[in-house]
């Protein structure tokens, strides 16, 4: 895979993409963006984007807009959610936020931390404490890493899930250790056992008493420690802090933030390196080195296109916010699960491994089923409509436009003539697009994004 | 590298499909139905949860200790299916003593770990991981096989049937383990439409060069997907049960799983649970209850298979997170244990008792001692039905278990 | 026949016109004959159309937007067209051409031997019933020649009374009556039994007589109905119903009895009542002991005299349901009742509820302590303070029994009881959860035995966890076990308790069952936990939290229109009664 990327000059790669004619800014490049930093758009969003530049249009998603209405009624919403202590129930609502949202980036990111920083309700059981974390990951979002890694380090779900409350002065638990180094920070390979065992030294005391975080300093050692080569009084905050300066950090994240982002698979350390270079500049802040990606020529350009695997919650959201849906989310939800994505519940400390893993026969026609079921379901509706009224108000009446209208809203790369063919054949029955909705959703390329 | 290379050969055709950049949509066609015939090797975990009382199982209905430590639940010699002189099957597994007499059933006595954790969590968590020490358990030992199998655009490699969350046993890294209720789960649904079907179907078979490999191995799923959903439709239509399932959840599920296998998929590890053995108090007629829903579903279950040619590629595994004490409580119960027998069952098993049955003179804190380490079993499991590197997946050497076949490879 | 050709045509018209004039004097039951084996009536369709269509709760649906957007499809656009268009014809509205045609009933019955289907409707005068006939016929034939189909009306005459016959359908009007039918030998039955009378009339027939009796006490029902159970099982009919046997411990619970009497009754009679503010059902069937088996004697007792002698009373009741079911008798007699895998997770439930009752026997000791007279309450509770009221508020929940032995087994529950809360705290302790902290508290001389939550010290303030609406309590007051979700609702119990043993016993009751729910109850919960329906709303439609809260009080407005529901079973001599009753606000 890294084959792809193994030539491309790093500052071709990186630089500004600028819309001319060999590469115009329309609603391809704009639903490819919206894709990958969000959950797709509808007809109106990608209209709107396109009446605009690209910078612009990167700096609303970072940046964020201000919805406090929005925001104020998912607080709401989620408490009560979580009142009743099911956190299913917070999977089903932060699908509607993801439906919903008018910052799609923040959710995204949002969703890119829960598979980082993974914590399981399968364990954790609470649903209050993983409706902080989850507040607590959309706080830090596109914010300042290092105090992303400080707040969870202390964040109670995530200490419940790592056993900390067996982390005793005598007995250091390495758990949170370990996954700090290996699955937070470095990468494996960049530390050593030693490290651990000191490391997990620092966090001895760090325990969550009655759902949240308290300091016992009866059990916390407060002896020297030796990370990294550095040698002190270390306290857990030192020790992050110790962490944190590592340059294999940067290289790590941002090698992640490319996979997440750009494509599946790895990249070589040349591509990595300038950005791994702009993230230390930038004191881990994540805004800038987001925007270079977004912003890139190599993100925009053909390499790119379809090499990623739709997750399950990008395939479900991306389809209800093509066309501004509303479905029952506790059933989403469930289905999801099934294809193989339950938030809230993701299935190790590593979250989720994305790509191929998302493949199989019985998920590939779970995603068929699952597309059926939300454009024919009775309770389904569009823009508040159903789905003929809703398309006939985009003015998708005629077979072929409407096609062509439906493809490039959802498909990132070409489809076969011949799939087309089908496709059209379909169409020209006569009140027949849930069936193509359905048979596209079906298509090799819908699973890529 | 070399076990990969091993599993490649033993795994379908269509796994290196997936690594050729591009193939024509009718030879990728023929892959998946010839991957239908030719699936490999399946193994099939029934999960006995609560701890099930191993000594009212396999009843040493001669033992005078064991008569004395249980004077409300001992069984007599006129009541146990007699499996030898000293040992017999509670009365109600007349289904696995159908099945040892066909040979087909291999009873693994004392089995267990060192320094048994009694607590049902603990416990099921140690058998699950296969590891002892608490801070390595967060995958499984069916999960870490499932890992080393490469990626494969053919059927889901493992599947677990029920409700209940998914077992521990099943946490994978890389590939996401499905929990399934029914087999819609594995048919397009298409509401009647023909033609909505053959345009899916055609679709999905139109050329697609070879520039994208990530659209190769999707398309290839694809078509694989559409295939499955074929043979289950035509499954679910002609499928016959060759035996009458007895009416219990777990032989629904193991009905279920007969026809997925009937229908040529190639996934390899089918997990379900039978939950409530926990029996602390009445436990009569409730582990009776239990013991005649295992072996009524597994011995219709094995029966099936085998009237329908499948038996031979086909491993059940039962066993339970732990045994049960020797003397019954006040309650006419029995309270949590250690060691316990595990079954192995399928035509490739070298049928009839293994080890010895635990001594009952010579107790470990009121339990019987296990002689044959559980990851023991495991490591035959791998080792030998799935050509697998069971020391790296169990982290150790474990000296396998002599109940297979000698000539199964 | 012989006799018709012999007196010729004149007689015949002289005949029908008298057989018309008897047959305004005769009922339905008269004219149908003793094979009837499902006889129901409409007695005064006028009254059900001003129940239904007159009545305020329609206004009110009326008024909500949703009840207008169900009708604004174009089915029921087109469907009012037809219906003006024949509105137009008969010269009047549809309401009151439906009175006129119908004032004296609309009988719908089938027939045994030759199981034909009649439907026999009384109109207000002959006049209106023939100006309908015509306007049908017209009306029939204009359309199939529109259509440039042959006239689809047959028409004939049988002594003198003309017939006609559209597809399957035989109908003929005499007098104010109306007879339609499928069979041909059925209507000639009912036809002669207008001009001749007939000879043995399901109106002579004794279980048809004994029948109507037990219903006939009290106002006028709007629907009447028959069914000779005896022969729908001789035919085999819903074989399911007459099997006897549910297989599920739950319908066991709440039908076992009542399917044993299907089982056996010859007939039955079901009658529903209606005025503006209730509307009744009933179901009547002949009873006796011996048909129901002794496995089921835990349902109406030995003797079938079991009654529902608790009834204790709270004012923030939302349901209770007092009865007469031995609970144990169920438990112990599964075997008899049940299929293999439905006894064998009895005995696993079994074996897990003895372990949490600390090893005692859940069937042979617990369940066995309790009489067969029991009561279920369900009522809103209300919370002290912000700091012990969760965000969710669920209603409490209490069951009240009969000790067979207080003495005795007022210390075993106790003890049971507080087994019980230190087992939930291990548990609860085991997953984080707060404790549990017992009381003993004597209140008017009833001890009690309490559990409450702890509120957590904490600085900010934080929702209250659903656990805090549990607050387990058991109370004793002379034989009377109470055990409630919460201590509320168990001093509530108690007081009502008191208060029945002061003013002495409460008057007999005869019913083995009694249901009642309240419905403005039932909403005061609904509202208290409104925030938390909405936020469900906008989960499960994907709505808005606008829309989200227009639907949820759009829900909470239907309930507005309800009072209370109550059902009730009831044995009295040889019947058994059910009976449903929905009342509505005035």
């Amino acid at each position: 895979m890294n084959s792809r990327f193994q030539e491309i000059d790093p500052s071709w790669a990186w630089r500004r993409y600028e819309p001319g004619p060999e590469s115009p800014w329309n609603k391809r490049r704009a639903a490819h963006l919206f894709r990958r930093a969000g959950f797709g758009a509808d007809a109106a969003a990608l209209n709107e984007a396109i009446s605009g530049s690209p910078g612009e249009l990167i700096e609303r998603l970072v940046v964020g807009v201000d919805a406090p209405d929005f925001t104020d009624q998912m607080n709401q919403m989620m408490r009560t959610l979580a009142a009743g202590n099911n956190p299913r129930n917070l999977a089903s609502g932060w699908l509607y936020r993801m439906r919903y949202t008018p910052n799609p980036l923040h959710e995204k990111m949002t969703l890119f931390w829960h598979g980082h920083f993974a914590t399981s309700g399968a364990k954790v059981e609470k649903a209050e404490l993983l409706l902080n974390q989850n507040e607590l990951l959309r706080r830090h979002a596109i914010g300042d890493f290092g105090q992303l890694v400080l707040a969870i380090a202390r964040d109670p779900a995530m200490l419940l899930y790592l056993d900390s409350a067996t982390n005793r002065k005598s007995h250091p638990n390495e758990n949170f250790a370990r996954e700090l180094l290996e699955l937070f920070c470095l990468g494996l390979g960049a530390y050593t056992e030693r490290d651990i065992q000191e490391l997990a030294r620092c966090f001895t005391g760090w325990e969550v008493n009655q759902g949240e975080f308290r300091f016992n300093r009866f059990q916390a050692d407060f002896g020297v420690k030796s990370i990294f080569g550095k040698r002190g009084n270390f306290t857990g905050e030192d020790g992050v802090r110790v962490v944190l300066e590592q340059p294999a950090t940067s290289r790590f994240l941002v090698r992640k933030l490319l996979r997440f982002f750009v494509a599946d698979g790895d990249f070589p350390d040349p591509l990595i390196e300038p950005l791994a270079a702009q993230f230390r500049a930038d004191g881990l802040q994540l805004a800038g080195v987001i925007r270079t990606i977004l912003g890139s020529e190599l993100f925009y350009s053909d390499r790119v296109a379809g090499r990623k695997v739709r997750s399950p919650v990008e395939f479900g959201i991306g389809l209800l916010r093509g066309l501004d849906a509303t479905v029952n989310l506790n059933m989403l939800a469930e289905e999801l699960g099934a294809l193989g994505q339950s938030l809230i519940f993701p299935p190790n400390v590593k979250g989720w491994d994305g790509g191929k893993s998302w493949i199989n026969s019985a998920t590939i026609l779970g995603r068929g089923n699952l597309a059926r079921r939300l454009v024919t379901n009775s309770e389904t509706r569009f823009g508040g409509r159903k789905l003929p009224e809703y398309l006939a108000g985009q003015g998708v009446v005629e077979p072929e436009a409407g096609l062509n209208w439906l493809l490039e809203q959802f498909i990132a790369i070409p489809i076969p003539e011949s799939s087309h063919a089908r496709l059209l054949e379909l169409a020209q029955r006569g009140d027949a697009w849930a069936d193509v909705l359905h048979a596209m959703a079906v298509l090799p390329e819908f699973q890529l994004s | 590298m070399k076990t990969r290379r091993g599993f490649l050969t033993a795994s379908s055709s269509l796994a290196l499909l997936s690594f050729a950049e591009s193939t024509p949509a009718f030879l990728m066609r023929a892959a998946a139905a010839s991957a239908a015939s030719n699936a490999g090797r399946v193994l099939v975990v029934v999960q006995l949860s609560g701890g099930n009382d191993g000594l009212n199982t396999i009843v040493p209905y001669r033992n005078e200790i064991y008569r004395r430590a249980r004077p409300s639940l001992a069984i007599g010699a006129d009541q146990v299916l007699k499996i030898d002189g000293e040992l017999g099957f509670h009365p109600a597994m007349r289904g696995f003593a159908d099945q040892l007499e066909q040979g087909r059933l291999s009873l693994i006595q004392g089995v267990g770990y060192a320094n048994p954790n009694r607590s049902h969590f603990e416990s099921m968590d140690i058998w699950h991981s296969a590891r002892t020490n608490h801070s390595s358990r967060s995958l499984g030992w069916l999960g870490r096989m499932l890992d080393e199998l490469p990626p494969d655009s053919g059927d889901a490699p493992a599947l677990h049937f029920g409700d209940e969350t998914q077992p521990l046993a099943l946490a994978t890294l890389r590939t996401p383990v499905s929990s399934v209720g029914s087999l819609e789960r594995f048919r397009l649904d298409v509401g009647g439409r023909a033609a909505l079907r053959r345009a899916i179907q055609e679709s999905a078979e139109s050329d697609r060069g070879s520039s994208n490999d990530l659209l190769s191995f999707v398309q290839a799923s694809t078509i694989n997907a559409l295939a499955a959903s074929e043979r289950v439709d035509a499954a679910v239509k002609s499928y016959r049960a060759a035996v009458d399932y007895p009416k219990s959840g777990l032989a629904e599920k193991l009905q279920r799983i007969a026809q997925l296998i009937d229908a040529g998929f190639n996934t390899r590890i089918f997990y379900v649970s039978l939950d409530g053995f926990d029996t602390h108090a009445t436990q009569a007629a409730a582990h009776a209850g239990l013991l005649e829903q295992l072996s009524g579903a597994v011995s219709a279950f094995l029966n099936d298979l085998h009237a329908h040619q499948h038996l031979d590629r086909v491993l059940l595994m039962a066993f339970s997170e732990f045994g049960r004490r020797v003397a019954e409580n006040a309650s006419q119960g029995t309270d949590h244990g250690a060691a316990a027998p595990m079954f192995v069952a399928g035509s490739r098993v070298r049928t009839g008792l293994i080890g010895h049955h635990p001594r009952l003179d010579d107790l470990d804190d009121g339990d019987p001692k296990f002689h044959t380490d559980f990851r023991r079993v495991y490591a035959t499991i791998l080792a030998r039905w799935f050509q697998q590197p069971a020391g790296e997946i169990l982290g150790q050497h474990y000296e396998p278990v002599d109940f297979l076949n000698s000539n199964i490879g | 026949m012989s006799r018709l050709l012999v007196c010729g045509v004149p007689l015949l018209g002289i005949l029908a016109t008298l057989a018309a004039a008897l047959g305004e004097e005769r009922k339905a039951a008269d004219l149908l004959p003793s094979t009837t084996v499902i006889y129901s009536e409409l007695a005064t369709p006028p009254r059900l159309l001003e129940l239904v269509l007159d009545h305020p709760i329609r206004r009110r649906l009326e008024a909500l937007d949703e009840y207008k957007k169900a009708f604004e499809t174009p089915q029921y656009a087109q469907f009012q067209f037809g219906l003006s268009m024949v509105e137009q014809q008969l010269g009047m509205k549809w309401r009151e051409a439906l009175v006129g045609l119908t004032e004296g009933g609309v009988h719908i019955a089938i027939d045994g031997p030759t199981l034909g289907t009649v439907m026999l409707a009384k109109a207000r005068h002959p006049a209106v019933l023939e100006k309908a006939k015509e306007t049908l016929l017209r009306l029939v034939r204009e359309d199939a020649s529109r259509k440039g189909e042959s006239d689809p009306i047959r028409s004939g005459e049988y002594r003198g009374v003309q017939a006609y016959r559209i597809q399957e359908s035989r109908f003929a009007v005499v007098g104010s009556w109306l007879i339609v039918t499928n069979k041909d030998d059925l209507g000639k039955s009912i036809l002669d039994a207008l001009l001749d009378g007939a000879k043995d009339p399901l109106s002579a027939d004794p279980e048809f007589k004994a029948s109507r009796g037990s219903t006939a006490s009290g106002d006028a029902p709007l629907f009447w109905a028959f069914v000779r159970l005896q022969k729908l099982r001789d035919a085999g009919i819903a074989k399911e119903i007459f099997r006897g046997k549910t297989d599920n411990p739950l319908a066991e619970l709440l039908v076992g009895g009542i399917m044993s009497t299907l089982r056996k009754a010859p007939y039955a009679s079901s009658a529903v009542y209606g005025s503006r503010d209730r509307v009744r059902w009933t179901l009547d069937l002949p009873y006796e002991p011996g048909w129901v088996p002794e496995s089921r004697h835990f349902y109406l007792g030995p003797t079938g005299e079991g009654t529902a002698s608790l009834g204790l009373a709270t004012p923030s009741s939302i349901l209770s349901l007092s009865t007469y079911r031995d609970l144990s008798g169920l438990w112990n007699s599964s075997a008899d009742l049940f299929e293999a895998d439905v006894n064998a997770t009895i005995a696993q439930a079994n074996s897990q509820l003895t372990t949490l009752f600390a090893g005692r026997d859940f069937g042979l000791d617990v369940l066995a302590s309790f009489r067969p007279e029991m009561q279920l309450v369900i009522a809103r509770q209300t919370f002290e303070s912000p700091a012990l009221t969760p965000e969710i508020k669920l209603p409490s929940l209490a069951m009240v029994f009969r000790l067979k032995d207080p003495e005795k087994m007022l210390r075993q529950w106790k003890v049971t009881f507080q087994s019980l809360i230190g087992f939930l705290n291990v548990v609860g302790a085991m997953n984080g959860q707060p404790p549990l902290e017992l009381n003993m508290e004597t209140v008017d001389g009833v001890q009690f035995v309490t559990a409450a939550y702890v509120p957590k010290e904490s600085k900010e303030s934080v929702p209250v966890p659903i656990n805090f609406n549990a607050s387990p309590s058991v109370c004793f007051i002379k034989d009377l076990f109470i055990v409630s979700s919460t201590r509320q609702l168990a001093q509530e119990l108690a007081r009502s308790a008191r208060g029945i043993a002061a003013n002495g016993a409460a008057a007999t009751e005869q019913a083995n069952t009694r249901l009642q729910v309240d419905f403005s109850m039932l909403k005061q919960v609904l509202e208290d936990n409104r925030q938390y329906l909405v936020s469900q709303n906008m989960i499960e439609k994907g709505h808005a939290r606008k829309d989200a809260e227009k639907e949820i009080g759009t829900l909470l407005e239907i309930l507005n229109a309800g009072k209370g529901f109550g059902a009730r079973l009831e044995r009295r001599d040889e019947q058994l009664q059910l009976s449903l009753d929905l009342q509505f606000e005035p």
